[in-house]
């Protein structure tokens, strides 16, 4: 596929760098040289400097010839004329990163559908998107909701005391009916393993289930963790994030306390909320945030717009005694850090953007795709065509690569867990996980031209 | 580790006819306690609830395996229980349950009773065994059903 990308900023350069990847021919817009070079060593990109505005420079990238047009400059405006030229020149899909709100309200005349776009992304909406998907497991490590949130792939991180030490796969896969899933990945220590049914549950193994959503309260009896909800939540950073994150909090009933050092901001933040208590502290200062009682929080949530704040200000949380912290971090650089640093969850506003807008440039029928943070997997969601080969097969007879699970079966509105004798038919979406690496022979196996 | 060695004489329940699933679980639990020496099947009751409010445990084909792990309890406890006529058991099929695997453990976190658990729901794979067991004359030939298939399922995988 031809994809033209505007901006080679966070977010432009790893859409960059996955596409490419993939095979794609990829060509990269911006008007800073020195930001393509650096872009342009790594990968196998053509890149052009210009304005990704101009019409001039799209049809120098070959904009008539593009499948996809992605924009994802920081100036909203340049974002919306360059996808606005993208449709007379009659590029099919167009994805823009927006993130002024009057864009994304479906009252403003200059919306989504009147743009003509498939994809609108604000990427502090996703961000928050995210932190609530998290508030809502808090004992996972991670989860992404999957099939439009019948299925969610959630992760825990296996303590010693839990029942499943010593249990092998082969055990586990015996317990269907009683409980369900399918188990694609185990991280162990630096390791990340596609189990097979004679390996062994260990302590500190972080275990990927893929399951049903109503199913997941069984899913944490059974590995002896239960997620509350929290009670009581810190949110470092009044920001666009801070404030959309902490009323949605609070219309859950939860006691929000929101920081920010910036007087103003506080003022228009006490106008903005009900209920959340608003403190114009320094979220790096320990003394007051005890007095305010950060020690006895559930949560802290660290977004404030600068990265180091937001990591020392988790830290300085944890160390009083909050019980976990989310912290957003913009520099991908800092990720491998943070888990030896004793980060719960970081989260990259890049990663997040980037994998929204992945999910609707995969090839044929993925439907979307999440890459798992920390961890060199991803999973797919496939609509099966009635042309596909092994359509009607059971599942042990198609030749997945090694490092592939088939998570579950959709089929009209019910999902499967499945095992290796499930059958396969036309119009099943599958939810498939994958090793990286094998990702393009996954994609080809299911590819039908 | 069998099945049998936790599956004693009087754990065997040959004409279960409850009318309601609550009914079910409360015969379940009286007889765990009467078995287990002074945990009271109140208790034992209200964790086998507990663990079916999440999901029922009949898992379809007329096989209900309700478990639970229970503080007091020292070993593993398995009841057999076998219904002719048909427990209603709100299963993930809707139909009725004749054949119940009740599985008890102790408190504190044990291998044993996840392997069992996955040995018992092995063992009701088995082909044949289902009806066999619906057919069994007496507690006596069931326990020797039972027995025999434990047997000849490879132990450990």
């Amino acid at each position: 596929m031809r994809i033209l990308i505007i901006g080679a900023g966070a977010v432009g350069g790893h859409l960059c760098s996955q596409l490419s990847d993939e095979g794609h021919d990829v060509t990269l817009i911006d008007t800073d040289e020195t930001k393509l070079r650096r872009i342009e060593n790594d990968l196998n990109i053509l890149t052009i400097q210009g304005n990704g505005a101009s019409a001039e420079v799209l049809e120098e990238a070959g904009i008539q010839k593009a499948d996809l047009f992605i924009a994802v400059t920081n100036i909203d405006e340049v974002n919306l004329i360059a996808c606005i030229l993208a449709k007379e020149y009659g590029v099919v899909r167009k994805v823009a990163r927006v993130r002024n709100e009057e864009y994304l309200s479906v009252s403003s005349p200059l919306n989504q559908s009147s743009l003509g776009l498939d994809l609108l992304i604000n990427p502090d909406h996703a961000m928050c998107e995210e932190i609530l998907r998290i508030c809502s497991h808090l004992e996972a490590f991670e989860s992404i909701e999957l099939a439009r949130g019948d299925v969610t792939l959630i992760g825990y991180e296996i303590r010693d005391n839990s029942q499943l030490c010593g249990i092998t796969l082969m055990d586990i896969r015996e317990l269907k009916g009683l409980y369900d899933f399918v188990i694609p990945a185990i991280v162990r220590g630096k390791e990340t393993i596609v189990p097979r049914g004679e390996d062994e549950i260990r302590p500190d193994d972080k275990i990927y289930f893929i399951v049903r959503r109503r199913d997941i309260p069984k899913l944490e009896e059974l590995i002896g963790v239960k997620s509350k909800r929290p009670e009581k939540v810190f949110i470092i950073g009044g920001g666009q994030v801070g404030v959309r994150v902490a009323r949605a909090l609070e219309e859950q009933d939860i006691q929000v306390f929101l920081v920010d050092n910036d007087p103003k901001q506080c003022e228009f933040l006490a106008e903005a909320l009900d209920e959340t208590v608003i403190l114009n502290v320094d979220g790096l200062n320990g003394h007051e945030l005890i007095n305010e009682g950060i020690d006895t929080s559930d949560l802290v949530i660290a977004v404030t717009s600068e990265d180091t704040t937001n990591i020392l200000a988790s830290l300085l949380a944890k160390h009083l005694g909050a019980k976990k912290c989310i912290t957003r971090i913009s520099r991908p650089d800092f990720i491998p850090l943070l888990g030896k640093l004793g980060i719960d969850v970081p989260l990259s506003s890049r990663l997040v953007a980037a994998n929204m807008i992945l999910k609707f440039v995969r090839r044929g029928t993925i439907l979307s795709a999440a890459t798992l943070l920390g961890s060199h997997a991803e999973v797919l969601e496939f609509v099966v065509s009635n042309r596909w080969p092994y359509a009607s097969m059971s599942i042990k007879d198609i030749p997945l690569p090694r490092g592939v699970n088939i998570g579950a079966i959709v089929r009209e509105g019910q999902v499967e867990i499945p095992t290796g004798a499930s059958q396969i038919f036309p119009n099943d979406k599958l939810i498939i996980f994958t090793l990286k690496e094998v990702a393009p022979e996954l994609e080809k196996l299911f590819s039908v031209y | 580790m069998f099945i049998t060695q936790f599956l004693c004489d009087n754990c065997i329940i040959d004409d279960f006819s409850p009318s309601s699933k609550d009914e079910a679980l409360y015969i379940l639990a009286e007889k765990t306690s009467s078995v287990s020496g002074g945990v009271e099947a109140e208790y034992i009751l209200g964790i086998l609830k507990e663990r079916e409010l999440l999901g029922s445990t009949g898992i379809g084909g007329g096989i209900a395996i309700p478990h639970g792990k229970v503080k007091g309890i020292d070993r593993l406890i398995v009841i057999f229980a076998r219904s002719k006529s048909g427990v209603p058991f709100d299963a993930i099929d809707s139909m009725p349950v004749h054949i119940i695997f009740l599985l008890i453990a102790p408190d504190a976190a044990s291998i044993s009773y996840l392997k069992i658990l996955s040995r018992i729901s092995r063992l009701l794979k088995t082909e044949g065994f289902y009806n066999s067991l619906l057919q069994a004359e007496d507690v006596f030939s069931i326990k020797k059903l039972i027995k025999e298939a434990d047997e000849r399922l490879p132990l450990s995988l």
